[in-house]
C-alpha cells in the first residue's frame, strides 16, 4: 500500500510536470524571440528567450490560461512577440487579403473562360 | 473595362516593380523592440525579496504618489557601469531609485555597489528574469521612469544619459 501511494504520487507529479513542459513549448513556439534572428522563444536560449521561457512556466502554475498570457505578452511587448497576428481592424487586411486575391483572380479567370 | 495588350503589359511590369521594391527594401528595415511599448502602461507592483536584508517588499512598499525611477542592472553588465554616475546624480536630486537586481550573483551585487557605491532606495531580486519580463524589459541595463499615478512614463534600453536626467527632473 505504501509503495503504491509513493508511485501514485510520483507519477502524478511527472504528468503535472509534463503538462506543464508540453504547454510551455506550445506557447513559446508561437512566440518570437525579439532579440534574436528568426528564432522562436522556443528554439533560442538567449537571455530574453530563456526569461519569457521562465515567465510562462510561471504564469502556468499560476493557472492562467494561454489567451491571457499571450495577451500579456503582447501588452508589454507589441504584437510583434506573436507569430500569429490577433484578428483586429488594425491587421484586416493581413486576415483578408488571400482571400480577397483568391476571388478577384478567380474572378478574372472565369470572367475569361466564360469569354472564350 | 478591356485594355489593349500594350497597356495590360505595362500596368503588370509597373505592378510587379512595385512589389519587388517593396519587398527588397523590407529587407533593410532594421528590427525594432517598439522600446515606448509600455510608455503609458501602469506600472505592475513588482514583489520580490531584497537584495539586503531578504524582506519580501513590493513597489508600493516601497514608494507612496511620487515620481521614482525603476532600474534593471546586474554586477556582470559592463554597460550597467556606464550608467551608475548617472544614477547616483538622480539619487542626489531626492528621485527613488529602485534596482532590480537581473540573474546575478548576491555577493557579487554587494561588492558591486560598495565599489560604485549605492543609489537604489531598495534592491528587489530577479533571479528568474521573470520580474523583468513583467515590465516588458529586453535585459540589462535598462531604466523606466513611474509617474505620481503609477504609470511608466518613460523607457530606456540601455544606459542612461544627462538627457534621460533632464526628463525625470522635468517630470518631479
Amino acid at each position: 500500500m505504501k509503495y503504491l501511494i509513493l508511485f501514485l504520487i510520483i507519477f502524478l507529479n511527472n504528468s503535472n510536470a509534463d503538462e506543464m513542459e508540453i504547454r510551455t513549448s506550445n506557447i513559446t513556439k508561437n512566440l518570437r524571440c525579439l532579440v534574436c534572428e528568426g528564432q522562436s522563444v522556443y528554439e533560442s536560449n538567449s537571455n530574453f528567450a530563456v526569461d519569457i521561457k521562465n515567465f510562462v512556466k510561471m504564469e502556468i502554475s499560476n493557472n492562467k490560461t494561454d489567451d491571457e498570457i499571450y495577451d500579456f505578452l503582447r501588452k508589454q511587448y507589441g504584437e510583434t512577440i506573436l507569430f500569429n497576428p490577433t484578428f483586429s481592424i488594425k491587421n484586416f487586411f493581413l486576415w483578408f487579403a488571400p482571400v480577397l486575391f483568391f476571388l478577384i483572380g478567380g474572378f478574372i479567370f472565369f470572367r475569361r473562360l466564360s469569354a472564350k | 473595362m478591356y485594355l489593349r495588350k500594350e497597356y495590360k503589359i505595362f500596368f503588370l511590369l509597373v505592378f510587379f516593380i512595385f512589389i519587388f521594391i517593396f519587398f527588397y527594401l523590407s529587407l533593410f528595415t532594421k528590427k525594432k523592440f517598439e522600446p515606448r511599448i509600455v510608455v503609458g502602461n501602469e506600472m505592475p507592483n513588482l514583489t520580490s525579496s531584497t537584495l539586503f536584508n531578504d524582506q519580501n517588499l513590493s513597489l508600493k512598499d516601497i514608494v507612496n504618489n511620487e515620481v521614482f525611477v525603476v532600474n534593471i542592472f546586474a554586477s556582470w553588465c559592463a554597460p550597467c557601469k556606464i550608467e551608475h554616475p548617472f544614477l547616483i546624480k538622480i539619487k542626489n536630486k531626492n528621485i527613488k531609485i529602485i534596482g532590480i537586481n537581473y540573474k546575478d550573483n548576491k555577493q557579487n551585487a554587494k561588492k558591486f555597489l560598495k565599489k560604485y557605491q549605492n543609489p537604489y532606495q531598495e534592491i528587489l531580486l530577479d533571479q528568474k528574469g521573470t520580474l523583468s519580463i513583467n515590465l516588458g524589459a529586453f535585459g540589462v541595463p535598462e531604466t523606466f521612469v513611474i509617474d505620481k499615478n503609477f504609470i511608466i512614463v518613460e523607457k530606456q534600453i540601455g544606459p542612461i544619459n544627462d538627457e534621460f536626467i533632464k526628463k525625470v527632473l522635468s517630470l518631479k
